[in-house]
């Protein structure tokens, strides 16, 4: 049998690899610190958020993983949203993170537990001034004195707000333009960059305006392609864009340069690509990046290959785990979302639309 | 979190030599040390003489471990005041085996019941009831079938109060195929280097279970290194299995009926001239914590080489070598004084299933008690779970400290006896040609009691049955009214009035001037220039509608104090 094959051959072409079944399917996800990551995760109707430690084998090196007992996820802390998150990070050096309901353009601040409870709980909620009903994004970073956190679901509602105080320092909401967003990344308290759903890339300067600016913007082909975007880890000046037709684009902030590819998939792949669902992720590293949404499975790619001559990338690791050992039909399994480790060398969390939820750690 | 029974046992000794003679009857949930491990010393060294329940398996497999038990903890480790052998033997004389689902009545009022909890062969959960209060106490369960055990089960016994650990609550358990991957892997990788694979292992259960795993993976990948398990496992296993088959996984039944348990195409059985063979292989020997017979005699031969392996696949008790290398002990002495020093790979593989987070909520859905208790498990971890259990079903959910009381209400039915005839007529009214026992009703009868039986009959039935009459109750108010004119003229205000306040009951003026309101009679007297009476009369059973009468009187008419 196809499952069967693929079990067996996973002893080889898999480092690790451990398989779990969540209660609810996981929305979004970021990492705590190395031992454990945050979830969101729906069941349609309820909603949980939930702090996850990692398992002992997971991290341990080789020597010392044989002798750990632990291969379980323990969940450390949780909480009950009222809605559905769609996008969460957590804010680096705290027991806080920040949660994105659906629907709504508003940002909740949650505190994960304390020494009397293992409650995750509601700290406070900012609104941004131009409301919708659009998915909002939410990206943090931590500057050398302070941290800030931005979102969004438009070019006109972005927030930028002091994560010391909650307060904003700053806001879109005079731009004209209202293209609906995909991803946000903020570089540093100054600098942010927007990814549209139409693949655009502007860029806001808090030093002289609020107002974005548009870097870099590509042809329309299909109006209903999305687009979304990540930032290569270890160089922060270079950000990688996926879209739904399969291509990935390279941008250079710096030289505002362009690699523009193809994306080669599965032989059988089955399209069912969730705009929502579809992220693209660099690896701890920056030489290897990852995308899920477009199918039941997450595919890995070389980096390096983007700005090579070669049109199209051939994935270098397929992770098709998730649909062999499905019960719901191949065609409406979906990735939702995946990380990768900030430290352990190629291992990759992911989750999918049948509430399982993989850690691995691939073979070349 | 394992307690190691001797530990257990002095805590024992501390706690039950004064609650011995409250325990009314002991409940064995299953065979593992950390379960059983005291009881023959509660039984003939504490004292306890009540009844000792466990279901068959358990009561085949107890005797075997606690004398293993015995034999390390006296032997090896010199501990004194621990049970004899006898003693053991003597314990078990007393043991009443139980089979699953059978309602075991210990006494006129307490009852119990066994279900399947899967975990370990002979595993059970107990329902316990008395007269209508029930609790169901889990122990260790598993929701997920594997490959020799089935799943959990427990139906819709709604119990009072549902007692489970919240030990595994927060774990999400990662998938049987993924531990089974990970052996194939470690066992696999060491015999393709050349090495050999100790697998110590119990007879029953998880021995079976990794060895249809390898040889499907043998067959799978075309291996043709030698795989060997002990004669002793066999004889022991089988046997067993032929006991409790009913236990065991549809999936072990149907290969039992189809096949002889052990007939496989790349394992065979070993002889110990063949631990001195060279190359790679794969051996399951007994017993599971290496502490003495084939698998240690094999241990003690490949232990010094690198290339080796011995895979420990569950719990071993302190004293025993298995214990010793799971601790990283390098350097064993032996018991002729000679020392080994341990180079192999030492790994740790648990097979031993028990539920999650996802297992414990599966289980409340199908048992749908009323309450849930959560215990073994640390009170600031446990908010999230109380929470979750309280959203999802409605339901209150305690985490009491060691030491602290709860106290939980219970709904107390009485259950009564209906006369067919009463039942009939209710019937009628709801418009229903028999009664519809889902649909809840208000019957008005008599409560008659019988002896210590009860019975709703109609109340006329009643009344003739003892020889009573029936006496009416009638109330009968006045009040007056500072009107002038005709009283004929009030009556009709006062009918009006009532018309349109009283909805639900029909309201008819008489030609003698009277008013009726269901079965309230108003009547108005009084000459034209006089203060009228007004005179309201009601039934004892119409209370409730001639007090509204009398307040809507009082507020809408010119009432005086006269």
């Amino acid at each position: 049998m196809e499952s069967d094959d693929w079990f067996f051959e996973s002893i080889k072409r898999y480092k690790n690899l451990s398989m779990y079944d969540l209660l609810q399917y996981v929305t979004a996800m970021d990492w705590v610190s190395g031992e454990s990551l945050c979830v969101g995760t729906s069941n349609g109707q309820k909603h949980e958020i939930l702090e996850l430690t990692l398992p002992d084998k997971m991290l341990a090196d080789e020597k010392e993983a044989k002798l750990k007992k632990n291969n379980d996820f323990q969940v450390n802390t949780g909480g009950f949203p009222e809605k559905q998150i769609v996008d969460l990070k957590h804010l680096p050096d705290t027991r806080f993170c920040i949660t994105a309901p659906k629907d709504s353009t508003s940002i909740t601040l949650w505190e994960m537990g304390t020494t009397d409870t293992d409650l995750i709980q509601k700290h406070n909620t900012v609104t941004s001034v131009v409301s919708n009903n659009l998915c909002t994004y939410i990206d943090v970073c931590n500057d050398q004195t302070n941290k800030y956190i931005v979102f969004g679901s438009t070019l006109d509602n972005v927030t930028i707000l002091d994560a010391n105080n909650m307060k904003p320092i700053g806001d879109t909401s005079k731009s004209k333009d209202g293209d609906n967003i995909s991803s946000l990344y903020l570089k540093s308290s100054n600098d942010v960059y927007i990814c549209t759903n139409v693949g655009d890339i502007y860029h806001i300067d808090t030093r002289t305006s609020f107002h974005p600016v548009i870097c870099h913007q590509h042809q329309i082909c299909n109006k209903n392609t999305h687009w979304t975007m990540d930032h290569l880890n270890n160089q922060s000046n270079c950000l990688l864009q996926v879209s739904s037709d399969f291509d990935a684009c390279y941008y250079d902030i710096r030289s505002s340069k362009t690699y523009l590819k193809q994306l080669d998939l599965y032989d059988d792949h089955v399209s069912r690509t969730n705009n929502s669902s579809l992220h693209v992720k660099s690896s701890a590293d920056g030489t290897k990046f990852s995308i899920n949404g477009l199918d039941g499975m997450v595919y890995i790619y070389n980096t390096l290959s983007l700005t090579l001559e070669d049109k199209i990338l051939e994935p270098v690791f397929i992770h098709k785990g998730h649909v062999m050992n499905s019960e719901t039909q191949t065609g409406s399994l979906y990735i939702t979302s995946h990380l990768w480790h900030p430290w352990q060398q190629d291992l990759i969390i992911s989750a999918a639309s049948d509430c399982s939820l993989h850690a691995w750690q691939y073979n070349l | 979190m394992l307690v190691e029974a001797v530990y257990w046992q002095r805590l024992v000794e501390r706690t039950l030599c004064w609650i011995a003679v409250c325990i009314w009857d002991l409940m064995m949930i299953h065979f593992h040390l950390d379960h059983c491990g005291a009881l023959p010393y509660m039984s003939e060294m504490v004292g306890y003489d009540g009844p000792i329940y466990m279901t068959h398996p358990t009561k085949a497999i107890c005797p075997i471990l606690l004398e293993d038990f015995r034999k390390i903890t006296v032997d090896k480790k010199g501990e004194t005041n621990f049970f004899t052998s006898e003693m053991i033997k003597t314990c078990m004389k007393k043991v009443k085996a139980v089979n699953l689902h059978e309602v075991i009545q210990v006494d006129d009022e307490l009852e119990i019941k066994a279900y399947y909890a899967g975990h370990v062969l002979g595993a059970a959960m107990f329902h316990v009831k008395v007269g209508q209060q029930s609790l169901v106490y889990t122990g260790d369960y598993n929701m997920t079938p594997d490959r020799h055990l089935g799943a959990a089960w427990i139906d819709k016994c709604r119990p009072d109060l549902l007692i489970t650990e919240s030990t595994y609550a927060t774990t999400i358990r990662e998938s049987k195929r993924c531990r089974e991957r990970d052996f194939l892997k470690k066992v696999h990788d060491c015999v393709e280097k050349g090495g050999k694979v100790l697998i110590p292992v119990f007879a029953l259960g998880r021995a079976q279970e990794l060895c249809i795993l390898l040889e499907s993976y043998w067959e799978r990948m075309n291996l043709n290194i030698p795989i060997y398990f002990s004669l002793g496992l066999t004889e022991k296993a089988n046997h067993y299995y032929k006991l409790f088959i009913s236990w065991t996984s549809q999936k072990i039944k149907n290969t039992f009926v189809q096949r002889n348990m052990f007939e496989f195409t790349h394992i065979k059985p070993f002889d110990r001239s063949y631990i001195e063979n060279p190359g790679p292989m794969v051996v399951f020997a007994t017993p599971g914590m290496l502490h003495a017979g084939l698998s240690l005699q094999v241990f003690k031969k490949w232990a010094p080489f690198e290339q080796n392996m011995v895979i420990m696949p569950g719990y071993c008790v302190a004293g025993t070598v298995g214990h010793k290398i799971l601790n990283g002990a390098k350097r064993l002495e032996l018991e002729n004084k000679q020392t080994l020093d341990v180079r192999l790979s030492v790994q740790y593989m648990s097979f031993s299933a028990h539920a999650d987070a996802k297992g414990i909520m599966q289980l409340i859905s199908w048992c749908e008690p009323k309450n849930v208790m959560l215990v073994h498990g640390e009170a600031a971890k446990m908010d999230f779970l109380k929470n979750k259990i309280q959203q999802e079903f409605g339901i209150d959910c305690y985490k009491p400290a060691n030491g602290e009381t709860v106290t939980i209400q219970t709904l107390h039915n009485i259950p009564i006896d209906i006369s067919l005839n009463l039942l009939k007529r209710a019937a009628s009214f709801a418009g229903l040609k028999s009664p519809d026992p889902l649909k809840m009703r208000v019957l008005q009868g008599a409560l008659v009691m019988r002896g210590n039986k009860l019975q709703l009959m109609d109340a006329d039935q009643a009344l003739k049955d003892v020889g009573l009459k029936e006496h009416n109750l009638r109330f009968t108010s006045t009040l007056y009214v500072e009107e002038d004119g005709a009283s004929e003229k009030l009556a009709e205000k006062i009918y009006t009035l009532v018309k349109d306040k009283i909805k639900d009951h029909p309201t008819q003026y008489s030609t003698d001037g009277s008013i009726s309101v269901s079965d309230v009679m108003i009547t108005v007297s009084g000459d034209d220039e006089e203060t009228k009476s007004v005179l309201v009369t009601w039934s004892h059973q119409d209370e409730e509608l001639g007090s509204e009468l009398m307040e809507i009187l009082k507020n809408e008419l010119p009432v005086t104090m006269e």
